[in-house]
Formats: structure tokens, C-alpha cells, sequence
């Protein structure tokens, strides 16, 4: 009974393209995790586990000294007197977002267009293709000398690095929109703007959500080199500082707050999509945030309802 | 053929896509109030003709026109003069059935500053409350009641093209145009569908007795001629088969309509139109478009009547 179960359970797990009992799947995504922490376990308690000009220094941080690094990162450095997480935040952050959100405006504008007029997607394509295969941080002399050290040069070396990936899945998602949705909606009276903003957009809104969450890692990555390379503030020049001390202790610590922080960002991006394109997925059962963030957003728009009935009948 | 009401003329419309040449010229009039079946095999230029008539594509030479309110327009591009509903119904996937029904309303009686700025003088309010509820009527009349709500990617096959009719019939269209309306259908469903265009026709029968101008004009493409001659009350064939040459074309001029006949709702009639529209013979296309006669001999039952 037992062997006819086992040889059951491997046969599912062989056969291409077959999904995996809940119990099952859920046994796979904690084993992933088990096997990081092991392979980090050995690495830390291993004896050869030391950067070679500082042997009194380990290269991997064991758990101790991890959380001591946690505590200093989070708390207050004594050494330095900062709390340097929220310290490093509050200067990187605010590039982020500001180049993340420029960038996005104007390069879903382009993408959007491009999908839907061919005569800017022949004018686009080649120069994307050419930027495309420019480092961003190469850019960075560019930028150094144009804006100096200043927000403008972060900026600007985000929003190179980011703007061919974004406008280029919206290009792609707006191009999928099939010509008779488009056509449709013009016999339906839309003008060519109606058609781009009622039609188009909402219904690639799901994929640019996609296109801009997935251009916040490459960004960060960007930032980070901007700030290590001229930066005096923000996490790359923290990074820059730390390496420099051989603190590997506070950066493995850092480098996962960081990890966490995007799983978080991406979460939420995946939350917003659900909120705002509940047509999307529609199939997915919804998960008790998802409940509790739509019981809301329909309090909300019920409330909205009801002032327009209320208008509207007066 | 002045007396009666013709929404729609082709006058000598050819198409050609590069040096293929793929509908001949092509003279037709369709009168208010019919719902024309058009048959054909494959690459006979069914398709070429509905989406001229629908604007997506322009004649090569050649012109069609569409009345609008009495006066005759040519068509150029899309219109809301034309509906047009396609074989997968492209409802949009992010709005509602009733939103989608809407949405037509919506564009064609608001504008983007409108809507956008309307908020504040209520008068957007009153107007989106007007356009949801003509909306949920004619989808309630459709039978859509328990879908109002629903998202397409929720709704049967036959339901989305029910909604995909209910937003085409609400912008009240000269033309209807319908592409392959039962091609994703089960048996059952496709019997429903049958059912409504039925249903619509009686509506003109009505309108025609009571001697008002007949709501809808249906031009259906479809590779069923069972269903062409039972839904409506003419069937038209297109064929690249006919005798070309005696009419002193050098080269092949393109498919051309090789039968025209009012529909009898019986199945003798799919069969003569098997033997001509599908036979592969050249035939004459005289021989068999032979309905403004049948009109001018008082054959025909139906709106033209």
C-alpha cells in the first residue's frame, strides 16, 4: 500500500506539465527554502570561510553575527550614531520612486502608442534597439557631467536603464489587443483617444502594472551602482562603505532586507492588479487580503454610487 | 427598386490585395429590414465584403453607401451608422456585460472633458445612470438578466454573443453586421441565437405593418446554408467560380455573387444553393440573383412584401 502511494506520489511529480496536490506543491516551496538555508549553514560554519587578505574576518556571516549586523542595521549604529536602514531609505527611496514613476508615465504613454500607430513603433524600434544594448551605468559619465552629483543624475541613469524594458512590454501588450476590439469600439463612436484610453489601456492595465514591477529590481540594481560608483548618501554608497570595512556581517543582513522589501513591493503589486482588474484572473479564488481589500474598495464604491444615484435623481 | 427604403449600395465595388484581385464588381441593394444570409466557400471574399461594409478596409474602386437618416453616405472608415458583431464577439474583457452595453452610450453621447469634468455638475451622473439602465433593458429583453453583472471571460458562448448583438442593437445601426454569429456554438445555443435574429425580424414585421421604418438590418456571414436560409429572408452567394471570360475579362476579376434569391426557409433551397454557390462550375451570375424580380413579381414574403 505504502510503496503503490510512494511510486504514485514520484510518477506525479515526473510527469511533465501536471500540476501538484496542494500538500505537494507547498512541500516543494518550503524544501527551495530548507535547501538556501542549508547551503548558507555550510557555507558560514565551513573552516576555509574567511576573506583572504582579513583571515580574522569570515566572508559569510554565522547566525550570531548576522543578527548582530540585523540590530545595528535596524537599531541605532553606534559607531556611526545613525539608524543606517531608515537612514539609507530616506535617501534612496525617493529616487526610486521618483524615477520609477516618470519613467513608467512616459514610457507607458510611448509603449501604448507604438501598439497602436505604426508609424511610431518604425521610429522607436531602432532607437530602443540601440539603448537597449547600452550599460546604464556607462551612462553614468553622461549624467555625472550634465547634472553633477545630484537627484537628477540618479535619475536619469534609473530611467535609461528601465525605459526600453517598460515601454517595451506595454509596446507588446498594446500591439496583442486585437484589431477587432479596436474596431469595435469605433463603430461604437470612440474617437482614436477614447479608443487608446477606454479600450487599449484598461485592458493591458494587468501587463503594465507587470512591466513596471518587474523594471523595479533592474532599477535598484542601477541606483545602487549610481550611488556606489558617486554617491555620498543612499544604500549604494552604504554597500560601498561596508565592503570597504569587510562589515560583511551588516551587508548579508542588508542584502536580505532588501530581498524582503521586494517581495513586499511585489506582493503589493500583485494586490493592486487584483483590486483594480477583477475582470483578470477572475478564475483565481481570492485569498482573505483580497477579501478583505475588495469588501472594502465595494464599501467604498458603493458610498460613491449612491452619491451619483442621489445626483442623479435630483 | 426606388420605392423601397435601401440602406445599403455597392455601385461597381471592387477589391484587390496587391495584384490578387479578389471581388469583382459588384452592384447591390439592400433594403431596410432584411436580414440577408451571405454563403461562400473559403477566400470567396465574404469576409472582404463585410469589412468594407464595416469600414475596417476601403474598395479598391467602386463605392459603398449607407443611408443614414434618409441621406445616402459613402462609406469611409468605421461608423456608428454600422454595427458589426464578430465571430468571437471581442466583448472587451474588462467591463462588465452591462458596462459593455454601455459603453456605447457612453461614447456616443459624452465627451472625454464631459466625463471627465461631469462630476462636478452632476450632469455626467445622470447621463452614466441613463446609459446603465437603457443598457440593462435591452439586455433583460435578450434574456441577459442573471448577467448583467458578469465579466465576459464569465459568461457562455452563447451569452457573450448575445451581449456582443445587445451592443451593437443599442447604438440603433443602419447595418448590423454579423460575421460567423453561430460558428462557436454548440447545437442548443446556436438554436437561441437562431431564435433571436427570428425574433428581431418579427420586430420588423411589425414595425413594417404598423407602418413604421423597420428597426434592424442584418447582413449575416455564415459557412452554414442551413441556418442562411432559415434565419433570414434573403440569401446571397458568393462564388470565384463564373463564367468570367465571356463577360471580356482578360484575367480573373475576383469572386462575384452568383446567386440572390429571397430565402424560403426550406431546405430545397440550401440544396440549390450547394449545386450553385459550391458547385465549382462557371456559371452565369444572372441565372440565379433573381430577387429584386421576385420583389417586382410580388414573390417574396417579409419586410418587402
Amino acid at each position: 500500500m505504502e510503496v503503490s502511494v510512494f511510486s504514485k506520489t514520484l510518477k506525479l511529480i515526473f510527469t511533465q506539465r501536471k500540476p501538484l496536490t496542494p500538500k505537494l506543491g507547498m512541500f516543494f516551496s518550503v524544501l527551495g527554502l530548507v535547501l538556501v538555508f542549508l547551503v548558507y549553514t555550510a557555507l558560514a560554519y565551513s573552516e576555509t570561510n574567511t576573506i583572504p587578505p582579513m583571515p580574522r574576518f569570515p566572508l559569510v556571516p554565522r547566525f550570531d553575527r548576522l543578527f548582530e549586523g540585523l540590530k545595528l542595521l535596524v537599531f541605532l549604529d553606534p559607531q556611526s550614531g545613525d539608524h543606517i536602514l531608515w537612514k539609507d531609505f530616506l535617501v534612496s527611496a525617493p529616487r526610486l520612486l521618483i524615477a520609477i514613476s516618470g519613467t513608467s508615465l512616459l514610457c507607458v504613454t510611448v509603449g501604448i502608442y507604438m501598439g497602436l500607430y505604426d508609424y511610431l513603433r518604425r521610429m522607436a524600434l531602432p532607437i530602443m534597439e540601440v539603448v537597449e544594448h547600452i550599460p546604464a551605468n556607462g551612462m553614468t559619465v553622461f549624467f555625472l557631467a550634465l547634472f553633477h552629483v545630484t537627484n537628477p543624475l540618479f535619475w536619469g541613469v534609473m530611467a535609461f536603464g528601465i525605459c526600453v524594458a517598460i515601454t517595451k512590454n506595454v509596446y507588446l501588450a498594446s500591439k496583442s489587443v486585437s484589431d477587432e476590439h479596436v474596431f469595435s469600439a469605433k463603430t461604437l463612436g470612440a474617437s482614436p483617444q477614447e479608443v487608446t484610453w477606454y479600450v487599449v489601456y484598461p485592458q493591458i492595465k494587468p501587463q503594465i502594472i507587470e512591466a513596471v514591477r518587474q523594471s523595479i529590481p533592474p532599477a535598484i540594481v542601477f541606483l545602487m551602482g549610481t550611488e556606489w560608483i558617486v554617491g555620498s548618501d543612499g544604500i549604494g554608497h552604504r554597500f560601498m562603505q561596508l565592503n570597504r570595512s569587510g562589515r560583511t556581517f551588516m551587508t548579508f543582513p542588508y542584502v536580505m532586507m532588501l530581498g524582503v522589501v521586494g517581495l513586499l513591493i511585489s506582493y503589493i503589486f500583485r494586490k493592486i492588479v487584483r483590486l483594480t482588474c477583477r475582470w483578470y484572473e477572475s478564475d483565481t479564488p481570492p485569498d482573505f487580503v483580497d477579501r478583505f481589500l475588495l469588501a472594502m474598495l465595494n464599501k467604498i464604491q458603493n458610498l460613491f454610487h449612491r452619491q451619483n444615484k442621489k445626483e442623479a435623481n435630483s | 427598386m426606388s420605392e423601397y427604403n435601401i440602406v445599403l449600395t455597392c455601385e461597381a465595388m471592387t477589391r484587390r490585395f496587391g495584384t490578387t484581385q479578389v471581388l469583382a464588381p459588384l452592384d447591390l441593394k439592400i433594403a431596410r429590414g432584411q436580414i440577408v444570409g451571405v454563403v461562400g466557400s473559403s477566400g470567396c471574399g465574404k469576409s472582404t465584403f463585410l469589412n468594407i461594409a464595416v469600414g475596417s478596409l476601403s474598395p479598391s474602386s467602386g463605392r459603398m453607401l449607407v443611408s443614414t437618416l434618409g441621406a445616402e453616405h459613402e462609406v469611409d472608415g468605421h461608423g456608428r451608422d454600422r454595427g458589426m458583431v464578430y465571430q468571437k464577439y471581442s466583448l472587451f474583457p474588462h467591463l462588465t456585460a452591462l458596462e459593455n452595453v454601455a459603453l456605447g452610450p457612453m461614447l456616443n453621447e459624452t465627451s472625454i472633458p464631459g466625463r471627465a469634468f461631469g462630476w462636478i455638475t452632476g450632469s455626467w451622473c445622470h447621463k452614466r445612470h441613463e446609459h446603465l439602465a437603457k443598457a440593462e433593458a435591452l439586455l433583460v429583453k435578450l434574456g441577459l438578466c442573471e448577467a448583467l453583472n458578469r465579466f465576459p471571460s464569465e459568461l457562455s458562448g452563447g451569452m457573450q454573443q448575445r451581449v456582443a448583438i445587445a451592443r451593437a442593437l443599442i447604438m440603433e445601426p443602419e447595418v448590423l453586421l454579423l460575421d460567423e454569429p453561430f460558428g462557436a456554438l454548440d447545437e442548443e445555443t446556436r438554436d437561441d441565437a437562431r431564435q433571436l435574429l427570428r425574433d428581431l425580424y418579427a420586430e420588423n414585421m411589425k414595425a413594417v405593418r404598423a407602418g413604421l421604418l423597420a428597426p434592424y438590418t442584418i447582413i449575416m456571414v455564415t459557412h452554414s446554408l442551413e441556418e442562411s436560409v432559415s434565419v433570414g429572408d434573403r440569401v446571397i452567394g458568393f462564388s470565384k467560380h463564373w463564367n468570367w471570360r465571356d463577360q471580356g475579362h482578360e484575367s480573373f476579376p475576383g469572386a462575384t455573387i452568383v446567386y440572390d434569391k429571397a430565402a424560403t426557409r426550406e431546405m430545397a433551397q440550401a440544396e440549390e444553393l450547394r449545386k450553385v454557390v459550391f458547385a465549382g462550375r462557371d456559371l452565369d451570375p444572372k441565372m440565379h440573383c433573381l430577387f429584386w424580380n421576385q420583389v417586382a413579381s410580388g414573390d417574396v414574403q417579409g419586410v418587402l412584401k
